[in-house]
């Protein structure tokens, strides 16, 4: 049989995606692939990002140690999210597991003893003690939650570059100018870059919009050989906070362990380490321009420095091959508010593990990609409309049961999720998800503003009993140092 | 804000679906606050088979609390580590479909990548050979936990066999000493409310049962989902038609094997499963193209040993409800639906059907999210289960025979139509799918077509060397593991 393995990889973009990539992929093809970057230039520099534990899980499975760019100064571990509006603060924990009596999670014990108002997730605790708790200090009874991190994007970029270059990752830094296909299978056999170099190449991976809009967008008609299913994803993407910039402030303070987060017409995300903080903002480019969003920094901040500005790429279609090219580009790092999105992309790469294509392209492998891949990006898009309304319904009326608010349509899911924990805190089953039911299960707590129900088996069982247990869960919660 | 809450539950059928119902509520549900009242009636009987299991029922009595040995000596169970399929693919081919994974993944690559490549450079060994629990099985061995420990192989599933009459025994035992009350009866009548949901059973006896939530689990009859709450059943014969069965209890043979065995036959197949006592025999078929003669009399011939009760015929249509909850009715068992027993899948939907019910148990107010909820998973289970067990029909080579011709040329659904190109293509199946799927195409002769292109970077004596070391792990594993019939003995003991 015909040898059918890819040996020349060629990723384009300069993006931290981009590196993250050549490595993660060097590291698993055990260096057994030539691997290229083509860094196309993009339109914004490297910022800060935010990674979630599947980040640094994904760095350990393959051997690449992180201490470098996890310097205290450089990046801010975090638990929890402190939503801040005008009238309320409200927190949002990273549990990944809930304290538990009897089997029964914490919200349940909470709404039957008409206790929901009180935040006691472990995670927010842990978040507002002023040292980093990390979670194998906790007793596991107490429940267990993720630290993530806000990290330096030009740091991790720099160590990327620095490892791809002792391995041997090549990298060239001219656009892609010209690309040549084979007349057959469509396939891109060659780029021609602007300085006239030419990359053979048999798979690319993109994670450039540049190259994406120049040779992929506009090629249609080409698909028709290839279905790798192109889905509709317009009327999905729901979110008008689809433009993004990013501030850096100095400031004399000390490091937080958790992130705020307030809302009106932009979304802003703060994040506090020693001497600095950064402000990221997503704001409705259709509403207000980049301009308007700097100005209204200014005012807060008169020493802020604009670090990063991206818009998202408005989306028709979602098509993640086209022949041998794995489209990677709308699924960034930071196009969304919300957190750690960097497990999406990551996610990506390992399904490409997962579903390594040979020479042939196969299509209902492409097809499987593809659909695993909307998969995840629909749940990525379920969280981000119930976070916005939660964060929308901050400000409304408090015992309004309208599951409506005025600016934000909650999707057809995310009613029957609504639904469903307010009429016993339960979750909808999801397999292998992109998003724990744990971290579903605190934001339905936001999103109903505590009005949810319990288990109805807890009728059953001694109120004396449990209201005890919350007791005690509470002082062990209050014993963690504040 | 009050709720209206579920306080009476009335489980209607004491077959295995209703048993292992009201063991499992009376498990989870306090008896001072919840009533659980199971209706059955001796007139009626149950349908006395669905013997064969696979390991999730290890979890329904782990969560009941319930003890092995216990549970092994009252339903005199026998081990299972898989199903042996004979003449599936074609007439005097034999493979076996192990439970867990065949080999594991090795630097990202599943195991049946390696085997294809092997097999393509030569390799004669059968896929089933690199399966641990398969060589186990074939050589009546069990693993013992204790001596596997440490080891390669210490995580492996299993199942048993069970006698059915004796497993709801059984359960109605554990159920009645928590509290579940038993009336013997045979219900004549349903009553419904203005909204149509049900408000109390009438018995033969004139006796009235009223409850807030009611559990079907009359079997085929459907009394309260089908034949009150009158939800339609969805027909998925076209695909699965067998639709009759013969069965009957045997004396034991003398090779007792950890495995169901299920033979092909013209038209359908016949299942052999061993406990402790006698031997549990079935024939499937389809009438159509089956007459009952032709059928008893291949019966006959497949028995290896002494009929020790008579022979019964049992209908069937496979298929399940548009909605397994509707109004303040569940239905569990084959009341819900029917996937023929190839897979021995249906005490497992049994199972799913009664854990995600208590999952959802809802309050009476308002249970729509709840029902919506379970509604939707049970759908994906059946309809999963369906594709897999319609996999192994349509992937035979036979020429000789119109059933299995039809079944090798019906139009498949969508769904499985997908999996099957998505294999026959690359090797590929998706995470989290029921059922072993390598296992089952390649035991039937599907190989796709490449296998994963990365190990082109491997030579062939890498190869050869990694297939060798596989097979000499299970050879070492399994030389000192006990017969299974020893394990059970030293278990019961
Ligand atoms: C041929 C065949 C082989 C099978 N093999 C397997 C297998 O290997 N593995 C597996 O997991 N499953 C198997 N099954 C399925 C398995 O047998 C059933 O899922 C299981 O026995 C559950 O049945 P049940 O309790 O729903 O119904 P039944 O056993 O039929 O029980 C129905 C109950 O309802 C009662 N009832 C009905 N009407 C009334 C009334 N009007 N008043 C009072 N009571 C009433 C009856 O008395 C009875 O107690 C097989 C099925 C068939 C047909």
């Amino acid at each position: 049989m015909q040898n059918k393995v890819i040996n020349k990889i060629s990723i384009i973009g300069n993006q931290i995606e981009s590196w993250m990539s050549a490595i993660i992929l060097y590291r698993a093809l055990e260096g057994k692939c030539e691997i290229n970057i083509i860094e196309n230039a993009e339109l914004s520099q490297p910022a800060y990002f935010e990674a979630g534990s599947f980040f640094f899980e994904i760095h350990q499975r393959f051997g690449i140690n992180l201490k470098p760019v996890m310097q205290p100064n450089q990046s801010q571990l975090f638990s929890a999210t402190k939503i801040k509006s005008e009238q309320t603060e409200k927190w949002l924990g990273n549990d990944i597991k809930l304290a538990q009596y009897k089997g029964f999670e914490l919200p349940h014990i909470l709404s039957l003893l008409t206790q929901t108002s009180e935040n006691l997730s472990l995670a927010v605790r842990v978040s507002q003690a002023q040292q980093l708790i990390l979670p194998q200090q906790i007793p596991p009874q107490l429940g267990r939650y993720d630290l993530s991190a806000l990290i330096n994007g030009h740091d991790y970029l720099h160590f990327l570059k620095q490892a791809a270059h002792f391995v041997g990752i090549k990298s060239y830094s001219a656009a892609v100018k010209s690309i040549s296909c084979n007349s057959e299978n469509n396939q891109i056999e060659q780029l021609v870059l602007a300085d006239e170099q030419v990359i053979k190449t048999e798979l690319i991976i993109n994670t450039s919009a540049h190259f994406q809009r120049a040779f992929l967008t506009q090629s249609a008609q080409n698909s028709t050989n290839n279905p790798a299913n192109a889905d509709n994803i317009k009327d999905k993407f729901i979110s008008k906070y689809t433009a993004f910039a990013q501030f850096k402030v100095a400031m004399s303070q000390t490091a937080q362990f958790y992130k705020t987060v307030n809302c009106d017409d932009c979304i802003y995300h703060h994040y506090d380490f020693s001497g600095q903080r950064i402000v990221s903002v997503y704001y409705d480019p259709n509403a207000i321009s980049l301009q308007q969003v700097h100005q209204q920094i200014l005012a807060i901040y008169p020493n802020a420095e604009m670090i990063c500005d991206k818009a998202s790429l408005q989306l028709q279609q979602f098509e993640s091959w086209r022949h041998n090219c794995l489209n990677l580009a709308e699924i960034h790092l930071d196009t969304n508010p919300l957190f750690a999105a960097s497990n999406l992309f990551l996610r990506a790469l390992m399904r490409l593990l997962e579903l390594f294509p040979n020479k042939d392209f196969e299509k209902n492998n492409a097809a499987l990609f593809q659909q695993l891949l909307m998969q995840d990006l629909n749940q990525y898009q379920a969280y981000q409309n119930l976070f916005e309304f939660a964060l929308n319904r901050d400000s409304e009326d408090v015992q309004s049961t309208n599951e409506q608010t005025e600016s934000i349509q909650l999707t057809e899911e995310n009613q029957q999720r609504i639904a469903l924990f307010k009429s016993s805190a339960r979750l909808s089953h999801e397999l292998n998800p992109l998003i724990i039911r744990e971290i579903w299960s605190n934001l339905l707590v936001l999103a109903t503003q505590g009005h949810y129900g319990f288990d109805p088996v807890l009728h059953a069982l001694d109120k004396t009993q449990i209201t005890h247990w919350l007791n005690g869960y509470k002082q062990k919660l209050n014993e963690i140092k504040i | 804000m009050q709720t209206k809450q579920i306080r009476k539950i009335v489980i209607v059928g004491g077959g295995t679906a209703g048993w292992m119902t009201a063991a499992a509520f009376a498990n989870r549900l306090p008896s001072q606050f919840y009533q659980i009242v199971l209706v059955e009636s001796e007139q009626i009987g149950t349908v006395g088979v669905g013997e064969s299991t696979i390991p999730h029922i290890r979890q329904f009595n782990e969560v009941l609390g319930i003890n092995e040995a216990e549970f092994v000596r009252e339903t005199h169970a026998t081990f299972k580590l898989g199903i042996q399929f004979k003449n599936w693919g074609k007439q005097g081919d034999s493979y076996i479909h192990p439970f867990g994974e065949v080999g594991e993944l090795t630097k990202g690559i599943d195991f049946h990548h390696y085997w294809l490549k092997a097999n393509q450079h030569g390799l004669t060994d059968s896929f089933d050979r690199y399966s641990f629990l398969a060589q186990a099985a074939l050589e009546q061995k069990f693993p013992e936990k204790k001596q596997l420990e440490g080891e390669k192989f210490s995580q492996y599933a299993y199942s048993y066999h069970i006698d059915a009459t004796a497993y709801a025994r059984f359960l109605r035992k554990y159920a009645e000493e928590k509290g579940v009350v038993r009336v013997e009866g045979k219900v004549e009548l349903v009553k419904q409310d203005a909204t149509q949901a049900i408000e109390s059973l009438v018995l033969q006896n004139g006796e009235s049962i009223a409850a807030d939530f009611f559990i079907d689990c009359s079997g085929f009859r459907g009394l309260l989902i089908d034949q009150t709450l009158n939800v339609p059943f969805i027909d998925w014969s076209h695909w699965l038609p067998v639709n009759s069965a013969i069965v009957a209890q045997t004396e034991l043979t003398d090779t007792v094997y950890p495995m169901t065995i299920a033979s092909a036959h013209k038209a359908g197949w016949a299942w052999k499963i061993p406990l402790q006592h006698r031997m549990g025999n079935g024939l499937v078929y389809d009438s159509d193209y089956m007459q009952d003669q032709e059928a008893a009399d291949l019966f006959n011939q497949h028995l290896q040993t002494k009929p020790i009760t008579e022979p019964r015929v049992l209908r069937f249509k496979t298929g399940c409800r548009q909605q397994y909850w509707h109004k303040n009715c569940v239905a569990i068992g084959l009341s819900g639906g029917f996937l023929e027993p190839l897979e021995s899948t249906s005490i497992y939907l049994i199972q799913q059907g009664i854990f995600k019910f208590l999952e959802l148990l809802p309050n009476l107010d308002d249970m729509s999210a709840e029902q919506k909820e379970y509604n939707q998973v049970m759908d994906y289970s059946y309809q999963t289960i369906r594709d897999f067990i319609i996999l192994h029909y349509h992937l035979n080579q036979k020429t000789d025979s119109e059933f299995w011709l039809r079944a090798q040329n019906m139009t498949i659904p969508d769904s499985l139509k997908q999996r099957l190109a998505t294999f026959a293509e690359s090797g590929r199946t998706e995470l989290g799918q029921f059922g072993v799927w390598p296992a089952v195409c390649i035991g039937q002769n599907f190989l796709p077509a490449q296998y994963d292109s990365r190990l082109d970077w491997l030579s062939e004596q890498e190869l050869t060397h990694f297939m060798q070391t596989q097979k000499q792990q299970i050879d070492m594993a399994r030389q000192h593991l006990p017969t299974a019939s020893q394990y059970i003995q030293a278990l019961i003991r």
